[in-house]
């Protein structure tokens, strides 16, 4: 009713998509970006895209190039063509929007707001701070050129306090540079054994970039599996309702794909909760000899 | 790909469920890869101690302290967790998979629902865990709690929903029949989705496969009653055509009292329900929102996005799984001062 709109003018800066960094002028982002990310390593020159960089690599030097330079953990890479503000996923541009106004909105709040964020700080970084940085930098950049030492051999005891598996370069607590959801998925799982003694029959999950979760069912007498995936009927969507079915939810009827199918153990292994608990606890048993 | 919320490691299957720990410093979730996750919520994120199951994981929650947890899903047994020294016990089983599972801090007792329809009464400490177990008219999909009121609420298929108190259920013996303090039908004409408890406890929101959310209230006085009403949401027009979404996750902020809702159209939206508005629409995630929880200090909504098998996401976004921690929504959250 009577409210008042606060009137804001609010302006989204010019911003590389690889740093995450603010420029007054797309035309000193266009310099960033060439002398930043697509700067080869090899000699002095400077292209305008990372394709560019791609083929001049491949051209020029006949090899493959080096990820690209400087950029936040997971966007290093070749695939996505940015030239300034052209090109970037609107998905992140959609949420770098609503980041800048959520912040916006908080500095005019700054008096109300209990003052949870965390903004960049343009003040001189202490060289401590540097330092740390840098040294995981190095730590990165050394992960990066050899992989095999990225995650560390499977310690015997139990997997507490392992040290993360992508060290990040956050010098300013809270501001996360993140990884992009669709690259590291399911590279750690199966790197880390479950400690012994609490293992429930199923051990092994193979994991990839979007494995099929492990196959649920272990069992030697096919016989018994007569269901197959197409007993599970879904209806497609109605007139847009994407779930016309009512009698049962997206859940029950994911669970009755062969791949989520669970079968109980055969009568007389495990059937019953009390053995189930026996086991675990023999297993407990010979947990605390080691 | 760049979302302002934090990141951390995803499983790698769907997400079935979220919870936070008591003092908000702990994050478990629950996959459909048959596994529950235990996230220290440190600066800089650290991989997470998996732990496994025989089958997909429906339900999980963290017990007594930080330390202790129970989940259910499709192997149908309920499983206590200690997270010191990574032991798992079987405190017993269902006849279906278990699709729901609450703790309650106040009475010290374990609920757990089934698509087997029932419900049943845990009570971990002791050497048999089972206390009751309660026949339901159909396949229960949720069970909420507010410690506020006590009160227990147990969503189902056709439309069942019905108010138990929790000192009721941890007092009831094993074969009593337990009558419910209410039972009432769901304010929408679709299969309930998912369910939430005001976080005063007075009243749910309540969402649906076909993009509606409910406000309804406990109280059976009429005039609380004529409170109650529903609305659209997560829905989009695609190509000229309405498409409604199902509306997978309902929270209530522990302070606010506002909700967030998540859909499978990949839309999280912050509701003011006294206010009867919409205070924030957050930009789409590339995919279904699985699961949402709040952090009970308020300060961190956790995000499950993975496709939800209901037809709602393109086939190429299909195996994206995104864990995401959004800590602006103190502010996102707070009511706007009535004008």
């Amino acid at each position: 009713m009577g409210k008042k709109k606060r009137t804001q003018v609010f302006v989204l800066k010019p911003w590389c998509w690889y740093c995450e960094r603010e420029f007054e002028d797309e035309k000193v982002l266009l310099q960033h970006q060439k002398s930043k990310h697509f700067k080869c390593q090899m000699c002095p020159r400077k292209l305008n895209t990372a394709g560019g960089l791609m083929v001049h690599s491949q051209q020029v030097h006949k090899c493959e190039p080096e990820p690209l330079t400087n950029t936040l953990p997971g966007r290093d890479g070749y695939d996505i063509e940015i030239f300034g503000m052209e090109g970037i996923p609107t998905n992140a541009l959609a949420e770098w929007r609503a980041r800048k106004e959520a912040e916006a909105g908080t500095a005019a709040l700054a008096a109300t707001a209990n003052g949870k964020r965390i903004r960049h700080s343009y003040n001189v970084i202490p060289e401590a701070d540097l330092i740390a940085a840098l040294a995981q930098h190095k730590a990165l950049m050394a992960a990066r050129n050899n992989p095999g030492s990225v995650f560390p051999p499977f310690p015997g005891s139990f997997p507490i306090g392992i040290p993360p598996p992508n060290p990040t370069l956050n010098r300013f607590p809270g501001e996360m540079p993140m990884p992009p959801p669709t690259l590291p998925t399911g590279m750690p799982p199966s790197m880390y054994p479950p400690p012994p003694g609490f293992q429930p029959p199923m051990a092994q999950n193979g994991i990839s970039g979007v494995a099929p979760p492990p196959t649920f069912v272990p069992q030697s007498n096919e016989a018994t599996k007569v269901l197959t995936t197409s007993d599970v009927v879904v209806e497609p969507p109605k007139d847009g309702v994407m779930w016309p079915d009512v009698t049962a939810s997206p859940a029950e009827k994911r669970a009755q794909q062969a791949r989520y199918r669970y079968q109980s153990p055969p009568p007389g292994s495990a059937e019953s909760a009390e053995s189930f608990e026996a086991a675990s606890r023999k297993r407990k048993a010979a947990a605390d000899f080691l | 790909m760049s979302t302002g919320d934090q990141s951390l490691q995803p499983p790698a299957d769907g997400i079935s469920a979220l919870a936070f720990s008591a003092d908000s410093q702990r994050l478990l979730v629950a996959s459909w890869d048959g596994s529950i996750q235990l996230h220290e919520l440190t600066i800089p994120p650290t991989a997470p101690r998996i732990f496994t199951h025989p089958a997909a994981v429906l339900s999980v929650t963290f017990g007594s302290s930080s330390n202790t947890a129970f989940s259910g899903g499709l192997d149908k047994r309920v499983r206590e967790w200690n997270f010191e020294t990574g032991q798992c016990r079987v405190l017993g089983k269902h006849d279906d998979a278990v699709s729901s599972i609450v703790w309650c801090p106040e009475k010290q007792i374990l609920l757990t629902g089934s698509w087997d329809q029932t419900l049943k009464v845990w009570t971990p400490s002791s050497d048999s865990p089972l206390t009751s177990s309660h026949n339901l008219p159909n396949r229960i999909y949720s069970i909420a709690h507010s410690p506020a009121t006590s009160k227990v609420l147990v969503s189902m298929a056709h439309r069942h929903v019905w108010v138990f108190d929790a000192g009721a259920l941890a007092s009831a013996a094993q074969g009593q029949t337990l009558q419910p303090e209410q039972q009432r039908e769901s304010a929408l004409k679709f299969l309930t989705r998912s369910i939430a408890l005001m976080a005063d406890g007075k009243g749910w929101a309540s969402g649906s496969i076909e993009g509606r959310i409910a406000v309804e209230y406990v109280d059976p006085d009429p005039a609380a009653q004529a409170q109650k009403y529903a609305f659209r949401a997560h829905r989009q027009n695609v190509d000229g055509v309405d498409c409604v979404y199902p509306v997978n996750a309902l929270a209530y902020h522990p302070q606010y009292n506002t909700f967030a809702s998540g859909g499978s159209d990949g839309f999280i939206s912050i509701w003011d329900h006294s206010a009867k508005k919409r205070m924030k629409l957050y930009s789409k995630y590339p995919t279904a929102i699985s699961s949402l929880a709040f952090s009970p200090d308020g300060s961190k909504l956790a995000i499950g996005a993975s496709y939800e098998h209901d037809n709602a996401v393109n086939e190429s976004d299909r195996g994206t799984v995104m864990l995401l921690i959004k800590d602006t929504v103190n502010v996102d959250c707070k009511p706007k001062p009535k004008a």
